[in-house]
């Protein structure tokens, strides 16, 4: 169980026990099956902070993200946005709440399309929701966006396959700004991007952030990328929230095993490092989220399991006001780390 | 040690509506029998196409010209037929996306005997008992259940350690790896990493590690060829290579990757502008307009791969030196 934290009226966004089970075909005998992809996610996201959202395929990150835009529907629990439960019945709300949140995909050049020219990729959500615009003010808009991004707004006349990995990915952090929304999902943004360009935007991200006070919620696979942005961060295995925590505890103090396991599996860019380090990889792989393991859904591959964690699902129990992990062992796994160092 | 593959000049040229594309333009290294060689590079650098003209498996548009010889005898402009005596023989390759190299109407157990049976001369049963201990040699579970599945049914990680067995089927002096992990999860990437330092420890054969990944390199590489436009601009063993890189563009990609031990507070250091996605007409050296110590002559004066101190080889005029703070 995943407890929701108590209502914070600074809160931009507020998840309530958020499910969202997509119907699966096993083939034309068998029953149609539920695939739960995310169960009982709660989080609060205030205005101006970064929430990095982090976990392995199948973990659900990006149905949650889908799942807050309204893009699926959820099957379970709610989502307040500015302090107003989302109806997905009101289309008004709807387009208000689309206004609001924006979002930045992982393949840069996929999600421009490239018959349009760059002035009309970054204008298009001016023309949905801005409709007093003139095509004029609109460009300067545009213009004004391109230069905050790093490119010049000589490129409006340009198409996608114009330009590099990064330069499409600036063009789609400009489209998905021009509103000046008040929430940023980045789905993945620069997992496919070389990584000397993918320094550039996640500097630029951060100084986004911090001109515009966005909030944002940073879905990524790395962790240390995720590290460098991020003020909490929310680990998924499975659909299920693990652990909760700001990034320092994160990082310094995991107390889920699968926090830990996620950390460990980072190789460390540093030959001497690297070669003392002893590696022991987590066992196995992610279970089938059609079928998942009762009890924890970790418990497969946890090396701290026992006859609770396959039976009974663990609280989600709070290590201090901000820090929530969901482990039936935790305590004892805390304790028995410190005292091996 | 001895030299197992050496490449001379090798070139990969591609036609484009603007001209001639040079993916690889004039490469020499020598791989040693039993080294773990790590080719560093990011999208354009022409890492990949290298080695698939080595292993003969450039697209038909693709033209290379140069030399690679392994254990002396010339691989480069080889017929079909020899090309593919060598393949999987002496030299086997294990690609990024699994999925794509397995064929996908044929049982794990088939495509591993196939192997066996083509360049060994190994009976079906001989060859399916061998598919069998390599399957458990990866450490794939419940092994002999695998061999009879097709692909499809295997994992992303079990698919790649398939892939693995396949390519230590008939012991091949030499395994070209490009990027064996990266489209995997983070765990089974660790999984992955931890089974190629197992296999790394008996030095019985040489592994071309093809990657952008430096934390891939750290713990599995004796050495490192860092790659640009088409160009090997720095060799060095791979402590040298992190602690004192000399070419302004490996410092700038280590510096580039965030690191879970680095301060969080300040900004990355990124490379400014992109990767070039081939080389250009221009003279000069190709990161010149990215580079921060460049000098009036790297605009105008090519550099070549020069022996700098130690074992390392640089391409650059103005060579960082000094350790790296």
């Amino acid at each position: 169980m995943n407890r929701p934290p108590s209502a914070d009226s600074a809160g931009v966004l507020s998840v309530t026990q958020l499910s969202v089970t997509y119907p699966v075909r096993r083939g034309w005998l068998r029953r149609p099956a539920d695939l739960l992809a995310l169960k009982d996610v709660s989080f609060e996201l205030r205005a101006g902070e970064t929430l990095g959202i982090v976990g392995e395929s199948g973990c659900g990150k990006s149905t949650l993200a889908r799942a807050i835009l309204q893009l699926v529907a959820p099957s379970a629990g709610s989502v307040s946005w500015l302090g107003q439960p989302v109806n997905p019945e009101s289309r008004e709300q709807l387009r208000a709440l689309r206004a609001g949140m924006q979002i930045v995909f992982q393949d840069p050049l996929a999600s421009l399309d490239p018959r349009m020219a760059v002035l009309d990729i970054v204008a298009e959500p001016l023309r949905e929701h801005r409709r007093e615009l003139s095509a004029e003010q609109r460009a300067q808009l545009v213009a004004a966006m391109l230069s905050r991004v790093g490119l010049s707004p000589e490129v409006m006349r340009r198409f996608p396959h114009e330009f590099s990995g990064g330069q499409c990915q600036r063009i789609g952090i400009a489209r998905a700004l021009v509103l000046e929304p008040r929430l940023l999902v980045c789905d993945e943004p620069v997992s496919a991007l070389d990584v000397s360009v993918q320094a550039q935007i996640v500097n630029l991200l951060r100084r986004l952030q911090r001109e515009m006070g966005l909030s944002m919620l940073f879905i990524s696979h790395n962790l240390a990328v995720v590290r460098h942005l991020s003020q909490r961060v929310l680990v998924l295995y499975l659909g299920r929230v693990m652990e909760l925590a700001p990034r320092d505890a994160l990082f310094e103090a995991p107390r889920h095993p699968y926090t830990r396991a996620l950390l460990d599996a980072i190789p460390l860019p540093d030959p001497v490092r690297a070669r003392e380090r002893e590696v022991n990889p987590v066992r196995g792989e992610v279970p089938s989220p059609i079928d998942p393991p009762g009890g924890c859904v970790f418990h497969t591959r946890c090396n701290w399991a026992q006859a609770r964690c396959v039976s009974e699902e663990p609280l989600f129990e709070p290590v201090t006001d901000a820090h929530r992990v969901a482990c039936w062992r935790w305590q004892e796994i805390a304790a028995a780390r410190a005292e091996a160092e | 040690m001895s030299t197992l593959l050496a490449i001379r000049d090798l070139r990969v040229a591609f036609p484009s509506a603007e001209g001639e594309v040079r993916a690889v333009d004039g490469v020499d290294l020598d791989v040693q029998a039993g080294e773990c060689l790590a080719v560093v590079g990011e999208s354009g650098s022409g890492k990949s196409q290298l080695f698939h003209a080595v292993m003969s498996v450039l697209p038909g548009n693709a033209r290379a010209s140069g030399s690679a010889s392994l254990a002396g005898k010339e691989l480069l402009g080889r017929s079909a037929r020899e090309a593919n005596r060598v393949r999987g023989a002496e030299i086997a390759m294990i690609f990024q996306d699994p999925m794509s190299s397995l064929t996908p109407h044929l049982t794990i157990g088939r495509q591993i005997g196939e192997v066996l049976e083509q360049h060994r001369g190994l009976g079906r049963a001989a060859a399916q008992g061998r598919a069998l201990e390599l399957l458990e040699r990866v450490h794939i579970g419940a092994a002999a259940e695998r061999l009879r599945q097709y692909p499809h049914e295997l994992s992303g990680g079990m698919r790649q350690r398939a892939m693995i067995a396949m390519a230590l089927a008939c012991e091949p002096a030499l395994v070209i790896a490009d990027e064996p992990t990266t489209a995997l999860d983070v765990t089974i990437q660790a999984q992955l990493l931890e089974l190629f330092r197992e296999l790394r420890k008996s030095r019985d054969r040489a592994l071309i590690l093809i990657t952008h990944d430096l934390g891939t390199v750290a713990g599995l590489a004796d050495r490192v060829a860092v790659m640009y436009a088409g160009r090997i601009v720095e060799l060095a063993d791979v402590e040298s290579a992190f602690a004192r890189p000399q070419h302004p563009y490996t410092a700038g990609l280590l510096q580039a990757v965030p690191r879970l031990d680095a301060a969080v507070d300040g900004e990355l250091r990124g490379i400014p502008g992109q990767p070039p996605l081939h080389r250009g007409a221009a003279p000069g050296c190709a990161f010149v307009s990215r580079c921060s110590v460049a000098l009036t002559r790297c605009a105008t004066d090519d550099p070549s791969l020069q022996q700098a101190s130690g074992r390392g080889a640089v391409a650059c005029h103005n060579p960082i030196h000094g350790d790296r703070s």
